[in-house]
């Protein structure tokens, strides 16, 4: 079910400096491509035998690694007004003050200057990262790549490709809740849940200390929006609308709160959707000819 | 909704989470100020305490959204990612302290007015605590001060302490004394030194760059012993520790209220359970500074010189070392007192507890800086100032209460988890109010 609808989210795509180059990465259907590299599969193993990564390689080798990770469901933004500044941070060297020293200083330098590889550059989509299980360690990270170096240089994509990685991991986590052992998804998927949900209406209503009573609904119950104007917003969602509206962008849509997709029929979407009148929930209609 | 805006939940897990949801968004950071998160650590160790969350599993949330802050504000985030660090083991050393010499000599040298404050004879080196003034600057008569600041506006030249000091003792070995932390500003400056050579602990005098000092006879040492203290239930000893917070000394989130609802909201204690009575009654006293009817010991005794400024005042050497105190090693340097609050000059080593990081730390300090005189009064202290590292930290812990002055000994009890030091002090040699 999840990976169908991943498959009905719209590819994204960032662009990242990479062997003095600025290249393309692309979320398409769960899966992250480097567009530039016409061997990144090969480039990546003579990197782990010691030879130079790059950018690109980097990010793919995160993404498998980190795809089913839950912490990036804390790091990526919330949305528009939540903006991710990944440039500086290092977590890795948190861990590498002078021994016996009280950290003075915020600012660490920034990841991974110089490294670079002379190669074909192809406009073609060469590689496919195919999600790797959860609980996969993935490909070798670099020597000094740590699980936060790979979600801080994910969390640093464009927007819109952070959004589509946020559904990937939350369809990840939300098959994992149907496991035995996958109970203990349920507060990260909440936590998301409300996060993405709260900043989004705190934009679309207008108002910062928005405070929100966040009911979580089965997938097959109709979500709901009240609001008496003062107190706490009812919001009444299913984990899915992380994956499904928020991580499509279809959050706020002609100045509509959406509340669900109602169906989605090739180059049409349905969403059932709020405006600030806070009425009945609507049908609102997306279609590219 | 529960607690500071956070949703309520039955789940211990969710609940943190949704409270680390609240404190994330940058505009909710400007409204509340830097320290604002630190409720979520006070969460978290409620969870613990009521065991309905594994510490691993609240350390590792915490963890996820301190990496989630440092991608929004590096500060922020760079503070919280600290205390990472301070959960791993460090390596402490031992402290020692041979003779502890208070003083105020004041001599000239140069075209400055030094004044001599303490002389520390350890094991491996001797330590001065010198300030001085310029020649038409006030005579410095504050406290000594840790840490590093500029100048102030009325600013001597860069760094007006010399660097290293010729230092003699009476048994005829002269060393070096090289300048640690300092610090200097409006025609004053206070500096600590260190000799690479320590000094004899039995001299008589010692020399300061040719100024021969004459110290003040050598006293018996303060006997320190240990006691095992009584173990509490972890749920009232978190709460006992959240009274006695350094957040909430330093003005920070009201950390009983906080960790209060959120037992409540996760459904570990009732809203009427008679330990919240009780916690709410004396986080009400200790904040309020007053007494209340039926307030239990030694809270009690705590709270009732609370509103006093009749201090003696003075300074007293102390020179006692606590071997270790639940993997603690304390040197006691000395204590001084004045109308408003008493105040003790330490070491710690390693230095956490003194290391306080007001709404970062996930933990309070492992030490509570409790006492008691022989009037039956208690006081409790906090780190007020200082710092050094990890493996050893230097400043003092100053009292909310000024000291008795009918008081003839002051028992220091720096109390741990598992056991508490003793330290007697007497008194003799403060002077009474006037």
């Amino acid at each position: 079910m999840t990976d169908r609808a991943l498959s009905q989210l719209p590819a994204a795509v960032a662009r990242v400096a990479c062997s003095e180059e600025t290249h393309t990465i692309r979320w398409e259907a769960g899966d992250v491509v480097a567009l530039d590299h016409a061997d990144p599969e090969g480039e990546r193993t003579l990197a782990a035998l010691g030879g130079q990564s790059c950018t690109c390689l980097d990010v793919l080798g995160a993404w498998t690694r980190r795809r089913g990770d839950a912490a990036m469901l804390s790091a990526l933004s919330r949305g528009p007004a939540d903006p991710v500044h990944n440039e500086g941070v290092r977590p890795g060297r948190f861990g590498a003050y002078p021994a016996g020293t009280v950290p003075r200083n915020a600012l660490y330098p920034r990841r991974g200057g110089g490294v670079v590889r002379s190669g074909a550059i192809s406009n073609s989509v060469s590689m496919t990262v195919v999600g790797a299980p959860t609980g996969s360690a993935g490909p070798p990270a670099s020597a000094s790549s740590t699980p936060e170096d790979d979600i801080v240089l994910l969390a640093g994509l464009s927007h819109e490709l952070t959004l589509r990685l946020a559904s990937t991991v939350t369809s990840v986590l939300l098959e994992e809740l149907k496991t035995p052992k996958g109970a203990s998804m349920g507060p990260v998927l909440e936590a998301s849940l409300f996060g993405r949900a709260w900043a989004a209406l705190r934009t679309w209503l207008g108002t910062s200390d928005l405070e929100l009573d966040l009911e979580v609904i089965g997938p097959d119950k109709d979500p709901g929006l009240s609001w008496d104007g003062s107190g706490s917003v009812h919001l009444a969602l299913p984990l899915e609308w992380v994956m499904t509206v928020w991580g499509a962008d279809l959050t706020v849509i002609a100045g509509r709160f959406s509340l669900g997709v109602a169906e989605r029929d090739g180059a049409r979407t349905t969403l059932m959707s709020i405006g600030t009148d806070l009425g009945p929930p609507r049908p609102l209609i997306i279609e590219i000819p | 909704m529960g607690c500071c805006g956070v949703p309520k939940s039955a789940d211990p897990e969710t609940y943190l989470r949704l409270a680390c949801e609240r404190v994330l968004p940058s505009e909710g950071r400007r409204n509340n100020g830097p320290q604002s998160g630190g409720e979520t650590a006070v969460i978290s160790r409620a969870c613990i305490a009521a065991g309905t969350l594994d510490q691993a599993r609240a350390h590792q949330v915490l963890d996820e959204y301190a990496l989630a802050m440092a991608l929004r504000d590096q500060h922020r985030g760079r503070m919280l990612m600290h205390r990472r660090r301070a959960r791993a083991p460090v390596e402490g050393q031992r402290l020692s302290a041979h003779r502890v010499a208070v003083c105020e000599f004041h001599f000239e040298r140069s075209d400055q007015h030094w004044i001599l404050e303490r002389v520390l004879f350890a094991d491996d080196a001797t330590h001065l605590d010198l300030s001085g003034t310029d020649p038409a600057g006030q005579m410095f008569n504050q406290r000594r001060r840790g840490g590093l600041v500029g100048p102030g506006p009325r600013a001597m030249p860069h760094k007006p302490q010399p660097q290293t000091l010729t230092v003699r003792d009476d048994q005829g070995t002269t060393v070096t004394g090289h300048q640690g932390t300092g610090s200097w500003g409006g025609g004053s400056w206070q500096s600590s030194y260190r000799t690479d050579v320590p000094l004899s602990p039995e001299t008589r005098w010692i020399e300061v760059d040719g100024t021969r000092i004459e110290l003040p006879e050598r006293g018996p040492a303060p006997e320190v012993h240990l006691e095992e203290i009584e173990r509490r239930d972890p749920l009232r000893a978190m709460l006992y520790g959240e009274i006695m917070s350094t957040d909430r000394r330093h003005g920070g989130d009201d950390t009983v209220d906080i960790a209060c609802r959120a037992l409540v909201d996760i459904g570990a204690l009732g809203e009427d359970d008679p330990l919240l009575r009780e916690i709410r009654q004396i986080a009400g006293a200790v904040a309020g500074g007053a007494p209340v009817p039926g307030l239990a010991e030694p809270w009690a005794s705590l709270v009732a010189r609370f509103s006093k400024t009749d201090g003696p005042q003075g300074r007293l050497a102390i020179g006692a070392v606590i071997d270790d105190l639940d993997g603690y090693s304390i040197r006691l340097d000395a204590l001084t007192s004045d109308a408003g609050s008493f105040s003790i000059s330490l070491a710690v080593s390693p230095g956490t507890p003194l290391l306080r990081f007001p709404g970062v730390d996930l933990d309070p300090s492992p030490i509570v800086w409790w006492a008691e005189d022989d009037r039956h009064n208690a006081y409790v202290a906090f780190f007020d100032n200082g710092g050094g590292s990890e493996n050893l930290a230097e400043g003092q812990v100053t009292s909310l209460a000024a000291l008795d002055p009918r008081a003839t000994e002051l028992r220091l009890l720096p109390t741990a988890s598992r056991t508490r030091a003793v330290i007697n002090v007497p008194l003799a040699g403060l002077a009474s109010p006037t």
